[in-house]
């Protein structure tokens, strides 16, 4: 099911919604498209396996909104809004 | 603090580390939360120490292969690591580990949580493609199994060639099977090149983005074609097991959306940290009482026993005393561990920081720098050593730089002694208000420091800041784990600021027992108080006195101030040494004595009384914000790596706390308050 969010670029790319790792409700799942940012920061996201192609779900916000809790790979990662926002996802 | 510890450290570990011929190193490597410190628990029978490499100053966990059967050899524990291209100090030790000669492994033994391969093989590629002779342990598969899934050993070790031994470390099995395939791997490689760290170089630059995607590519082959289904009564994989694999999917998210809900996780945080600060408290306080005691009688029937000399008073005050003086806090540091170690094994820590993460960002910290600020309310120094986990450089120095603000356990006798002189005996409760205020004081100063500093810091110096945390599943914490490692994190603490506070302790002996005062003053005065107040300690009280009297202090408080630099909690037995207060029979316990004997001191000159509400109110503001301690300075200037900011963070808070402290007794008297 996609619902699509208020503010998402809605960029129909083949018939799928892009957008980034930020944008998703709880639950929601994205696959990887790609890496913005700056090289350091990229490299740690690539390396954590936030690879083209993985799937990430979005499972929920911490208490004070940030960091964002997603699943990847077998297990839960807290990530800040800004590195999540870095991540280019298809839904 | 010494570099080279091979002297410092027992004949044991001497043999462990450069005996000739000694047999094969072992390096245990993986991920934070894959279960390798267990397994190196489990293969060592939790007997090993922390060494350091001759020359370098970071430590390696070593210990002897005592439960491996059929291959001894030397196992090494290494920090957690992600990638061999480390982002933080403590990766660092690791990857240095791998590639100097004289600690190379002879076999990497890596350590991979079953569910989440490909993950944690990414590391094990990069050390393959590096040439290490490997072996593969896969920890919990149950928790996969539970999921409908289970680990194709013979398919993954045919996928990676490379030996794979599937176990539960936790429960010790699979030893025989796991030494068969190390001493296989060891004597294979016996002959062959280790990676030198030229090759490192060329790999770790060629690592570019692309390679990492294509690795990633790779893994996710591997962990389809090792992971088949599983069923627990052998029927075929069914709706119903994938219906389970996602329920647990649901469950950890369930447990998540308690702890990290914006109302209940917020209260169980603050919930779990005042148990903690009530156990480092109430429950170490009877232990500090009998650490106090027992060293408190060791001292009088030392000097009882050994004949009446300076050797006698040296070995008694300034070594023995020494040593009680960093006893005393072991309670409180090693019941901190416990409860930390308690809360990491549960997988709570990471939701904690995670928790923090936002307001410690808006200060310009990380939420890494949770763990080391809330060490540094038990003592500065393990806090300074766990900040090595933040990756960020000037997010690390600003987590150690606003450490020593924490209020850490050796400013409670200070307080207390000073909250009895100033709450009056029927408003007990008015003291524990006021000694939580003083808690709080710390965080707050710590968050003011720390967001000047980063608010003038240029945004070049701070780097790119993140937080990426792995928050590990939610499982029951072992008891025996936790126990060992707080006892192994004690025994650091110990190794770390023991010899340095005896040192320090047997310095200040000598200032206040040198130069032996005249013969003819002996007579009618405590011999005690004659030596002190002829001594060089005294001679510096007496020149510091024009700036101990802004304070409301004459001379004597200031040797007592002088002393508290090897430990603050030293002050206080120096007051009652300086204002003559005697231990006798009737034992009323000395801090009882030496209050009673503080409401009527004065000054020697004028007259007047020394100890007034203002005086205390001043002293208790230097104590809270004065780098009081020259054992943290030492292990500060180490993890800083160099002397500048380690003495601008001495003489900063020390100024500091100096000027407010002046300026508090001087305001307070000018509002009227004696």
């Amino acid at each position: 099911m996609i619902r699509p969010v208020q503010d998402i670029p809605k960029e129909a790319v083949l018939g799928e919604t892009l957008t980034t790792l930020d944008k998703l409700e709880p639950f929601q799942e994205g696959v990887v498209t790609g890496i913005d940012g700056e090289k350091t920061s990229r490299r740690r996201l690539l390396e954590a396996g936030f690879v083209i192609g993985s799937r990430v779900r979005f499972l929920m916000a911490t208490p004070f909104r940030d960091p964002l809790v997603y699943s990847l790979r077998g297990t839960s990662i807290a990530l800040r809004k800004n590195e999540a926002r870095s991540v280019c996802i298809r839904l | 603090m010494k570099t080279n510890s091979s002297s410092q450290g027992g004949p044991e570990r001497a043999v462990v580390l450069d005996a000739p011929g000694s047999p094969p190193l072992l390096a245990l490597v993986g991920s934070a939360n894959s279960g390798k410190t267990t397994l190196f628990n489990a293969l060592t029978g939790s007997h090993y120490n922390t060494v350091n490499y001759p020359g370098a100053t970071v430590e390696y966990t070593l210990g002897a292969s005592r439960h491996l059967p059929n291959f001894s050899c030397r196992v090494m524990d290494t920090p957690g690591l992600t990638s061999l291209v480390p982002s933080s100090p403590d990766e660092k030790v690791t990857v240095d580990a791998l590639f100097k000669e004289a600690f190379q492994p002879d076999v990497v033994l890596v350590v991979a949580d079953a569910n989440q391969l490909s993950r944690h093989l990414y590391l094990f590629r990069q050390l393959q493609q590096l040439g290490f002779p490997l072996v593969l342990v896969v920890t919990m598969e149950d928790l996969l199994r539970r999921k409908g899934l289970r680990v194709d050993e013979a398919r993954l070790s045919e996928l990676l060639d490379c030996p794979v031994i599937s176990m539960d470390p936790r429960k010790s099995d699979h030893l025989e099977a796991l030494s068969r395939a190390l001493r296989s791997v060891y004597s294979e490689a016996q002959d062959s090149p280790r990676p030198s760290p030229s090759q490192y170089e060329h790999f770790a630059s060629h690592l570019d983005e692309a390679h990492i995607a294509t690795l990633f590519q790779t893994l996710d082959q591997v962990e389809q074609l090792a992971l088949r289904p599983f069923s627990p009564e052998g029927s075929k994989e069914t709706a119903a097991s994938r219906d389970s694999r996602s329920s647990t999917y649901a469950r950890t998210a369930g447990a998540d959306g308690i702890l990290l809900h914006p109302f209940w996780g917020l209260l169980i945080f603050l919930l779990s940290m005042c148990a903690i600060f009530t156990a480092i408290f109430w429950m170490a306080t009877p232990l500090m009482n009998g650490i106090d005691f027992l060293f408190g009688h060791m001292v009088a029937g030392t000097k009882q026993l050994l004949p009446d000399s300076w050797l006698t008073d040296l070995f008694a005050d300034g070594i023995l005393g020494g040593i009680g003086a960093v006893s005393v806090f072991l309670p409180q540091i090693a019941i901190l561990f416990l409860c930390m170690g308690y809360l990491e094994d549960s997988g709570y820590l990471a939701r904690g920081a995670a928790l923090v993460d936002r307001p410690l960002s808006k200060i310009g910290l990380n939420g890494k720098s949770f763990v080391p600020l809330l060490s540094g309310y038990a003592c500065a120094i393990p806090g300074m050593m766990a900040a090595r986990t933040i990756s960020n450089r000037f997010e690390r120095r600003l987590t150690i730089f606003i450490i020593p603000l924490m209020s850490c356990s050796a400013r409670l006798p200070v307080y207390a002694l000073l909250l009895a002189f100033l709450i009056p005996k029927n408003k007990p409760w008015l003291g524990g208000l006021a000694l939580t205020g003083l808690y709080m004081m710390g965080i707050i100063l710590g968050a003011i420091v720390s967001t000047v500093i980063s608010r003038f810091a240029r945004m070049k110096s701070r780097g790119t800041s993140g937080f990426m945390l792995e928050l590990p599943a939610l499982r029951r914490p072992v008891p025996r784990v936790v126990v060992i490692s707080a006892w192994h994190k004690t025994a650091q603490y110990i190794r770390k600021a023991g010899p340095a506070i005896v040192v320090i302790s047997l310095g200040l002996w000598v200032l206040t027992h040198t130069p032996t005062p005249p013969k003819s003053m002996q007579v009618g005065e405590s011999s005690e108080y004659i030596t002190v107040s002829h001594s060089y300690a005294a001679s510096i009280g007496h020149v510091i006195e024009p700036m101990t009297r802004p304070l409301g202090l004459d001379w004597r408080g200031g040797v007592a101030m002088i002393c508290g630099f090897a430990a603050r909690e030293v002050f206080v037995s120096s007051l009652a040494l300086v204002y003559r207060v005697q231990e006798t029979q009737n034992d009323a316990g000395l801090s009882g004595k030496l209050l009673s004997r503080m409401h009527d001191l004065r000054f020697e000159d004028t007259g007047k009384l020394i100890f007034t509400p203002s005086t205390c109110v001043g002293m208790i503001v230097f104590f809270m914000i004065a780098l009081q301690c020259l054992s943290t300075v030492a292990v500060a200037r180490k993890e800083f790596g160099s002397w500048k900011p380690a003495i601008i963070q001495l003489t900063l808070f020390t100024g500091g706390a100096y000027l407010l402290a002046v300026i508090t007794v001087q305001g307070l008297r000018a509002l009227g308050v004696a």
